[in-house]
């Protein structure tokens, strides 16, 4: 077993952070994170898993990168969206010659393993999708007034604990530590050129992404369904979305694929791996043993 | 070890033990060694189509001894265990007082609660009442314990064969499961055995015939299920819980799991709620590798918590 080492790697021609590091031949866990870069008013990158990956190190291969826009991964020339992400991320999983993850996506993160599971199912062995406001449906819903007057200015230490706060149950897990990363992702060149890009991209190429992301599914959910055992993790007070919101996304993953399953964390808002990590890494885990055993 | 998987597949249980418990003979079983696992099954004395046993958990029971000490037990008037002594004993309370009488009688530490259905809500008796007995609760798809309406009577009723056959318990436990395949032959050969004994035929008698179902085990059950909600709204469980029920349960319906995370989670944070997809009545029969990961990371969670 090996501590997580930062390296950074090539992965068609975008520099990508990556954090690995556990059992080099177990199965292996690919943790991506959420934030949408340059328009969370927090700022994604592996840094937000925190202290719970860790528990994964001695019986898995942990891998942990920071996204393209987000941390230290600055993006490439082509277009940011949920596609061109998918795409980098199965380039990485090749780079790094993975056959197949178990994938654990907070937030846009479940978005992608959504993308990952019906673009590429045989190369994701299981699906977290954790406290992600991203994948239910949205249809006429409301404003999102959760997060409409952020502290000026935007990305600074202070404007991200407002709205990490603001996101959580509970606020203890909101350290030194998580903030002063979050302050240096926000400083960061990464985040700088996601501004940018989602200053003019964010309505019209990046939102629409989404939504495509998310018809996909409700279209596979008619036919052939979506072909990864998938577990959905929610939190009892997540502030982004309701559990009315998890029962419907379950629904209709489970109406068409037989290993669906569905998980509340209790006292928690939007990032139960912080806010409560023993409760989550518990509930990833037994999912993931499950599945691999169940596996003929 | 005493337990082995037979070929085929078969989770095979160790030998029966017995124990006297107040005057009753009580059949267990014992294995593995490690934080104690109790699992109490459903049902209820004098069903005549159907019949729970100790053996219903054999596919839990048998890969956790691996890693616990693992206690299956026939509940008083259930499966080779014997009747209550006393007409007025017919009643979930004196259930929950066997339950609770036999756990103590093996003087484990705390042990780890795993109840199903009215079992689920005998579990939970017995940490409200006997919490010194136990460490932590699972609550598996318990109608008996949710506020929600029950709706057994709609889906298993009129069954088209004859009481005290195999056909009988196959069309019952069919009906309570998502897949009628997972109700195998040899869990029915359980079932069988137990409506075949002569003490079993005599617990019929006594809740049907000389209706002790609605004169003393019903109401005193349904007096009990609103002190045991009311208890539970006040936060008198004191002990980690989850709560596991499926998705396509025709007796409990899923809303009625979230609404016992929120009695319970309110006072207590280590409260967990899970839905297995394509389970009914029996999750742990039904998808026993998964649900086997679940319980087995749940007590071991209860440790670091």
């Amino acid at each position: 077993m090996t501590a997580l080492q930062e390296r950074l790697i090539d992965v068609a021609g975008v520099k990508t952070r990556v954090l690995s590091g556990g059992a080099p031949n177990a199965a292996a866990t690919l943790f991506l994170h959420g934030a949408i870069p340059g328009v969370t008013p927090y700022c994604g990158g592996a840094h937000i898993w925190g202290e719970a990956p860790a528990a994964f190190l001695q019986h898995r291969h942990v891998i942990m990168p920071d996204l393209p826009g987000s941390g230290g991964t600055v993006q490439g020339a082509e277009a940011l969206t949920v596609d061109t992400l998918g795409r980098h991320v199965m380039d990485m999983l090749s780079a790094l010659s993975l056959q197949s993850v178990d994938v654990v996506g907070h937030d846009l993160g479940g978005l992608l393993g959504i993308w990952m599971g019906l673009s590429h199912p045989a190369r994701v062995r299981s699906l977290s999708i954790i406290a992600s406001p991203m994948c239910p449906p949205t249809a006429d819903g409301f404003d999102n007034i959760l997060l409409a007057s952020p502290p000026q200015p935007l990305w600074s230490r202070e404007s991200q604990a407002w709205a990490l706060e603001r996101l959580s149950q509970v606020h203890t897990h909101i350290d030194a530590s998580l903030l002063d990363a979050c302050a240096a992702a926000g400083r960061g060149e990464a985040h700088r050129k996601a501004v940018e890009y989602m200053n003019t991209s964010y309505a019209g190429v990046f939102a629409p992404s989404m939504n495509r992301a998310r018809h996909r599914l409700w279209q596979a959910c008619h036919n052939d369904g979506l072909q990864v055992p998938t577990q959905i993790v929610w939190a009892s007070h997540d502030p982004a979305t309701s559990r009315e919101h998890a029962m419907v996304l379950f629904n209709a993953i489970a109406s068409r694929q037989p290993a669906t399953q569905l998980h509340v964390v209790n006292r928690s808002g939007s990032f139960p791996f912080r806010e409560q990590p023993a409760a989550f890494v518990h509930i990833v885990a037994a999912f993931e043993e499950g599945v691999l055993r169940e596996t003929p | 070890m005493n337990v082995h998987t037979a070929p085929g597949g078969q989770a095979v249980m160790p030998a029966a033990q017995t124990i006297d418990i107040d005057g009753v003979e009580t059949i267990y079983y014992a294995a593995g060694s490690g934080e104690p696992i109790v699992f109490i099954y459903g049902g209820n004395f004098g069903s005549a189509e159907s019949a729970s046993s100790a053996h219903v958990w054999n596919l839990n029971f048998v890969p956790l001894a691996q890693r616990f000490r693992v206690i299956s037990f026939d509940k008083l008037g259930q499966g080779f265990s014997g009747n209550p002594l006393r007409d007025e004993d017919y009643t979930m309370a004196a259930v929950v007082r066997h339950a609770a009488a036999f756990i103590a009688a093996l003087k484990l530490p705390p042990v780890h609660l795993v109840g199903h259905s009215r079992g689920g809500f005998a579990a939970v008796r017995i940490a409200l009442e006997y919490p010194h007995l136990v460490r932590s609760v699972t609550i598996v798809s318990s109608g008996t314990l949710s506020p929600r309406v029950g709706t057994n009577d709609v889906a298993l009723s009129g069954c088209p064969h004859p009481p005290f056959t195999r056909e009988s318990g196959r069309w019952i436990y069919q009906g309570y499961c998502y897949s009628p395949a997972s109700v195998t032959e040899e869990w029915i050969d359980r079932v069988y055995e137990v409506l075949q004994l002569p003490k079993y035929r005599v617990s019929v008698k006594k809740m049907v015939d000389e209706q002790l179902g609605v004169r003393f085990f019903a109401p005193q059950l349904a007096k009990q299920k609103r002190e045991t909600l009311q208890w539970l709204r006040e936060g008198r469980l004191q002990r980690p819980t989850q709560i596991v029920f499926g998705r396509n349960d025709p007796t409990v319906a899923t809303e009625g799991a979230f609404d016992l995370f929120e009695m319970i989670g309110a006072h207590q944070r280590k409260t967990e709620v899970h839905i297995f997809n394509q389970a009914g009545h029996f999750s742990y029969r039904e998808h026993p590798e998964r649900f086997n990961a679940l319980l087995g990371g749940f007590v071991d969670l209860v440790d670091r918590w």
